[in-house]
């Protein structure tokens, strides 16, 4: 081989080419000519570290170490195949179960959210807010309402830290009022006149 | 599939230097295959894809070794405790010991690249595609890999004459 061939193949190596295949060409030439021994002298380190390396042995397989092998690979691949299914069942059981545990959770809460129409007690009524209390009109039956209640205990119960005068400016009808409404429906009239007033009155929505 | 068996080995051996790690790399690589085999597009070739494979379980191989279940090991190790003939191996010049031994104590990218290169003659640019990394990253590597050899054998030649 020549220089020029051995300066080629050494460009190349630096540039990340194959030499590998040359290898023992290459050393050859380099021990002999030791004008590329002047010009690569970190080459034939590398050359000589390659051969070393290249020179390592392996070990002697017997022939049938390959059929164990294959056995090997089948046989983990086989339970491994096996693990997976188990493991998908494992996790389509927990899957399961959480959904389960959720929709009981739901349901509790649900439950436990409606039990408010049936457990409202007159502290609540008394503290109750006009929202409460429609709440309450539009689940309960309004015959189920025990009206009574309402004044024999629950607005005495109300109004019972309040002074007699604040009762009076709160609750009682002032006397005036009466009067206006006396006014507004004189005692004298005839039954058309009433049933006309009457009609009046209970076209009016409230 | 046997003659990948055998490259599979071959790098597996390399990277570890003993035969138990090199046939549990092999297994693995192929059970890893037969698992993956349908997510390959063929994007690259074959053996680049089996290169890829063998190389991330040798460089993640101490950390999941803890990882596989017993009977996976219970398997390997009685199938891996025949069939081969350590003679060879046990034989080895002091010098040629002390270069297994060298390539043990590489970092695991850079004895990826020097395995891939030197002994399965793969390109830089295949070499990169293989270890996912750039081009220019694995002639580094191949670089500090090359010198730190370089290095362990000369210490040894020096304290061989001066002894």
């Amino acid at each position: 081989m020549s220089c020029e061939w051995f300066h080629q193949k050494a460009l190349d190596f630096r540039e990340g080419g194959d030499i590998f295949a040359d290898l023992t060409t290459m050393s050859s030439h380099l021990a002999i000519c030791t004008n590329c021994q002047k010009h690569h002298p970190s080459l034939q380190e590398d050359l000589q570290l390659f051969r070393q390396l290249k020179a390592l042995p392996l070990p002697s397989l017997t022939p049938d170490f390959w059929e164990n092998n294959i056995g090997v690979i089948r046989a983990q691949i086989a339970s491994k195949k096996g693990w997976d299914v188990s493991r998908k069942r494992s996790f389509a059981l927990g899957l399961s179960s959480l959904v389960g545990s959720f929709l009981i959770i739901l349901l509790i809460i649900f439950v436990k959210d409606n039990s408010f129409i049936h457990s409202f007690s007159e502290e609540d009524f008394l503290e109750a807010t006009q929202e409460d209390l429609d709440l309450v009109s539009t689940w309960r039956d309004l015959d189920e309402f025990d009206l009574s209640s309402l004044y024999t205990q629950l607005l005495p119960a109300a109004f019972a830290n309040n002074t007699e005068s604040e009762v009076e400016n709160d609750v009682l009808i002032p006397a005036e009022s009466l009067e206006l409404t006396e006014t507004l429906v004189p005692e004298n009239l005839s039954d058309e006149q009433y049933r006309s007033i009457f009609n009046q009155l209970e076209s009016i929505e409230i | 599939m046997r003659g990948y068996q055998e490259r599979i080995y071959a790098v597996g051996f390399r990277f570890f230097g003993n035969h138990d790690d090199a046939m549990e790399i092999c297994q693995r690589t192929f059970i890893r295959v037969h698992q993956k085999l349908a997510s390959f597009k063929g994007a690259s070739r074959l053996h680049t894809w089996l290169y890829q494979i063998a190389i991330n379980l040798c460089k993640n191989y101490r950390r999941d070794e803890g990882r596989h279940t017993d009977r996976e090991v219970e398997l390997s190790e009685h199938e891996n405790a025949a069939s081969y003939d350590p003679t060879l191996l046990d034989d080895l010049e002091p010098e040629r010991k002390l270069l297994r031994q060298a390539i043990q104590d590489l970092p695991p990218m850079q004895r990826g690249v020097m395995i891939l290169r030197v002994y399965e003659e793969i390109s830089f640019k295949e070499t990169a595609e293989i270890l996912n990394c750039s081009e220019s990253s694995a002639k580094v590597n191949f670089h500090h890999a090359m010198l730190a050899l370089k290095s362990k054998m000369q210490d040894k030649s020096l304290k061989g004459n001066a002894a």
